[in-house]
């Protein structure tokens, strides 16, 4: 059953149950606004990390049968609550379709430590993205793959990590990398070297049946210095990979920009690729692949990098 | 300080250091690179106990980078490397630079790991420090939120990579504290 409130409500957490398992992949907290309803999704219940006591490990798996959290959103009532929202909202809250799957901004957030000063601050954006993969989509594991420019005053910013893999100017455009912490071999935004997902980071998807889907989901808070008087700017493209059968099933992009007076704006979430990454973004997934044949290894992501699909 | 070449360690910022990019810039380097002798000028700044710490801390980097760092292989030298060393990592504001902890080491990180002395010493009084680290980044940034490191984490876990035994990764605060604990127990004898 799935159960809704009434966007009158304070913005306090509230749940919805999804499945008929009864099992809980998040909670919900929902914000009145002038218009629409504003959602924003708790991944800690997802984790058994619930910020209500008595739920602590209430759901794990975030498989919830045949039930998955854009059923739960898009679903008849769904439709109803967001029937009066504005556009742009109700294309934000249904998500993005690609041919592979949806993909939905559960949460998006600014993060300015200094609104709207010209100071030196820390900028970022917290970021949630579920991907539902489409009835089409067999998969047993679908992970995100992550590529993302920083520019810092017209210049990209790389950690040395980041160096040895980053598209050039050659490439066409300087400074898109996949976006991998140092001490990674896998390409895969959520899975950690023992091949399991990292808290914090995600879970990894899969749909193995009509009756046991989960989605896969991204989970960044991406953090920055940036000077005073200097413009700032981050490009984000998450894809989602079917690594079962090593296709590609879409892409969104994101992203923030602070102009040389420090005010910030968050980039309007989209599509950006049906399917497989093309042009400076299958770019960068070479470069990750000539990182890995590195043949001094102290310029490789981890020792045993291991190659990504490159479409 | 008599050498005005040396003007540029003051001119760093050493302790807001993303790791980015080098520390010292190429013209910078070419300025340290006219003094007589590079690497013997910068082994008396690090050693100097009367300079800044942040001098101290710069003149470490920029004999690394300028590769004028063969001194540090010396164990006497390498014991004040390491203190000049911990000392900065505690007054960082950034910390990208060390690594993060259960994850990588990071270029200064690989600086003071590779001392051949002193990293015990230096590296000790911090397993007890409880400040949070400031990582920026995007996964890093993101991780360090979810489990709230600490410089002690830090330390530990440098610690272990610099004395080749394992140190637990976790989410838990506890568990990463009982890890610091097995550290100090894992003194050897000689060093008591």
């Amino acid at each position: 059953m799935t159960r809704l409130v009434s966007q009158k409500l304070p913005p306090t957490p509230v749940r919805l149950t999804l499945g008929a398992r009864g099992s809980f992949v998040g909670a919900y907290r929902i914000i009145p606004r002038l218009k629409g309803v504003m959602m924003s999704y708790d991944l800690r219940e997802s984790r058994g990390e619930s910020s209500d006591p008595g739920r602590v490990n209430a759901g794990t798996s975030g498989t919830v049968g045949k039930t998955t959290l854009t059923d739960a959103l898009y679903g008849n009532d769904a439709q109803k609550q967001a029937g009066d929202a504005a556009a742009g909202e109700k294309q934000a809250a249904a998500g993005h379709k690609t041919n592979g799957g949806n993909f939905v901004f559960s949460k998006y957030d600014a993060v300015d430590s200094d609104p709207g000063k010209d100071s030196r601050k820390t900028c970022g954006i917290d970021i949630t993205i579920l991907f539902t993969p489409a009835k089409a989509v067999v998969s047993d594991q679908i992970s995100f793959v992550q590529i993302m420019k920083a520019d810092k005053g017209g210049s990209p910013l790389l950690f040395p990590n980041e160096k040895p893999r980053a598209t050039e100017a050659k490439d066409g455009d300087a400074g898109w990398a996949v976006d991998r912490l140092a001490g990674n071999k896998n390409a895969d935004y959520q899975i950690g070297n023992d091949g399991k997902e990292v808290p914090g980071w995600g879970q990894i998807g899969h749909r193995k049946s009509d009756a046991d889907v989960r989605d896969a989901t991204l989970e960044d808070g991406v953090r920055l210095p940036r000077d005073a008087g200097q413009t700032f700017k981050v490009q984000a493209t998450s894809f989602a990979l079917d690594k079962t059968n090593g296709t590609y099933l879409g892409g969104v992009a994101w992203g923030y920009d602070v102009d040389a007076k420090g005010k910030m704006i968050k980039t309007p979430e989209s599509i950006q690729s049906m399917g497989d990454p093309a042009g400076i973004q299958k770019r960068a997934l070479e470069r990750w692949n000539e990182q890995a044949k590195h043949p001094d290894k102290t310029k490789r992501n981890h020792d045993d990098q291991q190659p990504i699909k490159v479409p | 300080m008599n050498q005005p070449e040396l003007a540029v360690l003051d001119q760093v910022d050493v302790f807001s250091y993303l790791a980015a990019d080098p520390l010292f810039t190429e013209t910078q380097l070419h300025t340290l690179a006219g003094l007589a002798d590079p690497a013997q000028v910068l082994h008396d700044v690090a050693i100097d106990e009367a300079a800044p710490l942040g001098r101290r801390y710069a003149a470490i980097e920029a004999a690394v980078q300028g590769g004028w760092s063969a001194w540090m292989q010396r164990d006497a030298d390498a014991r004040v490397v390491a203190s000049v060393l911990a000392h900065g990592l505690a007054q960082d504001d950034i910390h990208n630079r060390w690594g993060l902890p259960g994850q990588f080491v990071g270029p200064t990180g690989h600086i003071l790991v590779g001392l051949s002395a002193g990293v015990r010493d230096a590296l000790e009084p911090l397993l007890s420090d409880r400040r949070p680290l400031e990582i920026f980044g995007s996964q890093a940034a993101t991780l360090q939120r979810a489990n709230k490191y600490r410089i002690s984490d830090l330390a530990g876990y440098l610690l272990a990579q610099h004395e080749h035994v394992s140190w637990q990764d976790s989410a838990d605060p506890a568990v990463r504290d009982d890890s610091n604990a097995r550290l100090r127990g894992q003194r050897e004898p000689q060093h008591r």
